[in-house]
């Protein structure tokens, strides 16, 4: 038996999700948001935090999850990923939580494409399904999600460098 | 100043087991490193004043350096180079030699050899197992051929000249067993002399003895000039011996005066700081500002006295330890120009052409980084400078050109930018080629060849993949580089320019911020997000009562525009560009515009709210957001509020102001029939309508009917202190009812203003063109166009309801340009200027 592993856990539009605590730098009250006008909806804007400026990705719409069903106000989950940190825009966070690898399964077929995509194990608690986030692979948008609908020409890229 | 290496090391050497000998290792790396740089320099100049000995001087002694200190630390592959470099180098500052073109190449390439075994020393430790038998053996050859020659050459060297009129060099040179220690004393000696109000007599400086005997004030200057003279007429004992046989010193003074401690000078005065340190720390005091700016903000917002008392300190503290640490970082853009003559030098040889570096403003400061990223991009301009630009010699001389070329490059400040300017006097670019070659590769299209100004054809070299040489050298001409050029500049924030006649020249000019840092910017508001636009970009800001906006901004067609001291600008708001759905801040009976200007042209944009200008620090965005392509990073301000920096540039392609480049690349790729023009109306006497594109239109004007004035045979009127042509666009096209207006047109022109256009003919020529009515702007998508009807015209379109004709402006431009020639003459000073309203 493997050893049992964190997971900083939030909800969804009431789905349980989670990613491995060393992958969580912090957890913020909501706080203003820059919009960057002509982005697209996925990426709600910039947050100062300690001077640095961070990118703020709207989860529900990256898994696209319906925007219903958030109550009051959302919070904030700041990630470390290979490209420095970024900001995860939740409905909620919950606890954390120790899980036992073993319980891990591979996502079903069953799960909507846009979260299968992203989901690394699925864990069946006792009480609810927790679906762990691969956060890389959270961060890599979609191309037509990624492209802005503000900008009419697609940018031709300069060539490798 | 240079350091008298060879004396310090043999020092240390007393006492090296208590010595880091990686230390004296490293500091021998970065010494000689400096060194080399010089010598290279001192080498090029060198070909040209072959007879200078006080450079021979100091080229010897710097490689006498190298080799005793890679002696004595045991580099003896170094140290036989450097021994074979140095014997060459004393034949040739004795004279017995003559600098050949062999010489100076065997000697570059013992520089180049030295610099490589320094290399391998610092990265491996160790001299590598790269050999240089046949350099060693070329340079003891070349001693070979002076000692043959040695009878002719010596007679007339510089033994016979006196002291008086060899002063600063001969008894230097002469004193071969003197350490470079004491000749590097002598010439600081020498300087000091020079700025003294004493009648110096030079040779009295030859040597640190007697330099620190006349400072010391126990010898007259000239005793030792005496003594000096003895040694010449062959006395072979030391210039201390002889003062003492002269009885004007006593030994004990000598001695005393020997191991005198250098006085300290500049070079003591200044250390060496780990470039990372400088780079931390610039960032520390780049978050401290932005601290510094919150607590302001807090400060103003309180009425504790105390606070605001210390706020306002520490503010002041803040700026100036950021002005401080700034500056730390500033370094004269001469590190760079010194590396410059050896490039010039081996590249011009390698292609047989004969090129004269000449470098202004070295003195002009640049951050460290920056001076660092535009090195490469430079030494490319200036490689392309002399394998496009600067011409053959027998070309150069068909040309009624002085067979050697010039290459200019100088540097300065303006507008709190750093300047720098690459200018040849060769061939300069063809850019009707330029503009074929990019039509053929498909980087543009015809309507677009079409409507772009002759310095937008000329940058098109910064395009990738367009290369106009004929053919492909070692050196240039592979197509990659000066788009490389403008993105290495671009990735600093700085511009890329280039501007060429053909036959006179090229010029390639850079402007480079001063510091990435920070920068000023104007911070705007529009819906609820500030925007801040660099001040670099800015011109002026407006602020205009709703009611009399309605006189300055016109809205034709959706197409805004917006009058400006007599130009038309496009004018765009920053509301709808970014489609921000929040209402409107602040006060909108005012309405207020921000004038920005890019690459040389001016539009305006509209804001709610003009806030106030904050030094910033730019933090790049998120790729994510590269795709909109409109902003160039965010920052935070003072208030802890984020703003998004506005990229101008981006703007200005939307607004069309200039033909933006990916537009034009994908419009190339998509073979995009549609063409976006913004045309500017125009009513014909005739009743016709006519329609110009608005880019080749400067300004509007109006003259008055007596500013027309009568010039061999032309009309002419006096425009901001040039007498101009004013040509009647009627005239330029083929009319059929000419008589019309040549009979009313001018009856009625009498007492009417004269509604012009100033455009421009050519790079360096400008025309007011009499235009019969402007109706107003329009802007239009062009698919098909109904075929002209007649000359000077592209074809007709609706505009508007009505038929309206476009015209082709190049070939009006082109038949005007053929009529008639009117030199920019300047207006002599005390000339009114037009009437212009």
């Amino acid at each position: 038996m493997s050893a049992s592993q964190r997971y900083s856990t939030f909800l969804l539009n009431g789905i349980c999700f989670g990613v491995h605590v060393e992958k969580v730098q912090e957890v913020l009250e909501f706080q203003d948001i820059t919009p960057i006008p002509l982005s697209p909806p996925v990426l709600p804007g910039i947050i100062n935090l300690r001077g640095q400026i961070l990118t703020t990705i709207d989860l529900k719409t990256r898994l696209g999850i319906s925007a219903a069903g958030a109550n009051g106000q959302q919070m904030m989950m700041v990630i470390r990923t290979s490209e420095g940190p970024m900001n995860l825009l939740v409905d909620k966070i919950g606890a954390v939580l120790e899980v036992d690898p073993d319980l891990f399964e591979k996502p079903t077929e069953t799960l909507k494409a846009g979260v299968r995509a992203v989901t690394m194990h699925v864990c069946k608690l006792e009480s609810h399904l927790l679906l762990v986030l691969d956060t890389e692979k959270v961060i890599q948008l979609p191309a037509e999600a990624g492209s802005s609908p503000g900008s009419e020409q697609p940018r031709i890229e300069q060539g490798a460098r | 100043m240079e350091k008298p290496y060879g004396r310090r090391i043999a020092a240390a050497a007393l006492s090296l087991w208590e010595l880091d000998v990686d230390e004296i290792v490293k500091e021998f790396l970065q010494e000689s490193s400096e060194n080399l740089d010089r010598l290279d320099q001192e080498f090029v100049r060198l070909e040209s004043e072959p007879e200078n000995r006080e450079l021979l001087g100091s080229i010897f002694r710097t490689v006498h350096t190298i080799k005793g200190t890679c002696g004595f630390l045991g580099f003896t592959k170094l140290e036989a180079i450097a021994h074979a470099g140095e014997n060459l180098l004393s034949l040739l500052r004795a004279g017995d030699l003559k600098l050949t073109d062999e010489i100076a190449d065997v000697l570059l390439e013992m520089a180049d050899a030295i610099r490589a075994i320094l290399k391998e020393i610092q990265t491996n430790e160790a001299e590598g197992t790269q050999e240089y038998p046949e350099l060693v053996q070329r340079l003891k050859e070349l001693q070979g051929k002076a000692a043959e020659k040695k009878a002719p050459a010596a007679s007339g060297d510089g033994k016979a000249a006196t002291p008086d009129s060899l002063p600063q060099t001969t008894p230097a040179a002469r004193q071969e067993s003197a350490s470079p220690e004491q000749r590097s004393e002598a010439k600081e000696i020498q300087s000091e002399k020079k700025g003294s109000s004493r009648k110096s007599t030079p040779a009295v400086v030859a040597s640190r003895l007697g330099g620190a005997l006349v400072r010391r004030g126990r010898v007259r200057a000239e005793d030792i000039l005496r003594a000096l003279e003895l040694q010449e007429a062959g006395d072979r004992r030391r210039l201390g011996e002889i003062l003492i046989e002269l009885g004007v010193v006593t030994a004990q003074e000598v001695n005393d005066a020997l191991s005198d401690k250098k006085p300290p000078d500049a070079a003591e005065a200044a250390i060496r700081v780990d470039v990372n340190l400088l780079e931390k720390q610039m960032n520390l005091v780049s978050e401290l500002v932005l601290l510094r700016n919150r607590l302001l903000q807090i400060a103003s917002e309180t009425n504790e006295r105390n606070l605001n008392a210390t706020v306002h300190g520490l503010n002041y503290v803040t700026s100036e330890l950021r002005k401080n640490v700034m500056k730390t970082r500033m370094q004269p853009v001469s590190q760079l120009f010194d590396k410059l003559p050896r490039i010039v030098r081996d590249v011009s040889k390698d292609l047989g052409k004969k090129v004269h570096l000449e470098t202004q403003g070295g003195n002009t400061e640049l951050d460290k980084t920056l001076l660092e990223a535009i090195k490469d991009p430079v030494t490319h301009i200036l490689r392309n400078s002399i394998d496009h630009g600067v011409e053959q010699p027998e070309k150069r001389k068909q040309c009624g050109k002085p067979e050697t070329g010039t290459v200019r490059i100088s540097a300065f400040h303006e507008g709190g930018n750093f300047h720098l300017e690459i200018a040849d006097d060769g061939a300069g670019i063809d850019a009707e080629r330029v503009k074929q070659k990019a039509l053929s590769k498909g980087l543009i299209t015809g309507p677009q060849a079409e409507k772009m100004t002759q310095s937008e054809i000329l940058n098109l070299v910064f395009l990738p993949g367009l290369s106009t040489a004929e053919k492909v050298t070692n050196v240039s001409g592979r197509g990659v580089g000066m788009d490389v050029v403008k993105t290495n500049i671009e990735k600093i924030g700085g511009k890329a320019k280039l501007d060429s006649t053909k036959t006179k020249g090229t010029t390639v000019s850079l402007e480079i911020p001063l510091t990435l840092a920070t920068i000023p910017a104007l911070t705007v508001i529009s819906g609820k997000s500030v925007f801040a636009i660099p001040q670099a970009a800015l011109v002026e800001m407006i602020a205009v009562d709703e009611a009399d906006s309605q006189k300055l901004i016109e809205m034709i067609d959706g197409v805004a525009v917006f009058r400006f001291r007599g130009t038309v600008l496009p004018l765009m708001s920053l509301r709808e560009e970014l489609k921000l759905k929040e209402a409107q801040t602040g006060d909108d009976s005012i309405v207020k515009l921000v004038v920005v200007r890019t690459e040389g042209r001016q539009f305006a944009l509209r804001v709610d709210v003009i806030r106030n200008t904050e030094e910033i620090v730019i933090k790049p965005l998120d790729k994510r957001f590269k795709s909109i392509a409109l902003y160039s990073g965010a920052a935070v301000l003072g208030d802890g509020r984020v703003a998004l920096i506005l990229d101008i540039p981006a703007f200005a392609r939307r607004a069309g102001v200039i033909a933006g480049r990916e537009a034009r690349a994908e419009q190339a790729a998509e073979g995009q029939k549609k063409e976006r023009l913004t045309l500017l109306l125009l009513g014909g006497s005739d009743g016709e309508r006519l329609a110009i594109p608005l880019e080749f239109v400067q300004r509007l004007e109006e003259f008055d009917p007596a500013a027309r004035e009568r010039m061999g045979g032309l009309d002419v009127v006096q425009y901001r202190k040039e007498i101009l042509r004013l040509a009647h666009l009627e005239d330029l096209l083929e009319n059929r009812r000419t008589a019309k207006r040549t009979e009313e047109g001018l009856a009625s022109a009498a007492k009417e203003k004269i509604s012009a256009l100033v455009v421009r003919v050519d790079a360096s020529t400008t025309a007011i063109l009499e235009v019969p009515k402007i109706l107003g702007i329009a802007k239009v998508e062009i698919d098909k166009l109904a075929p002209p009807s007649r000359a000077g015209v592209r074809g007709s379109l609706v505009v508007q309801e009505r038929v309206t004709e476009l015209l082709d402006m190049p070939a009006v431009l082109a038949k005007l340009r053929a009529e008639s020639h009117v030199p920019g003459v300047l207006v002599g000073a005390g000339t009114e200027q037009p009437h212009v309203s």
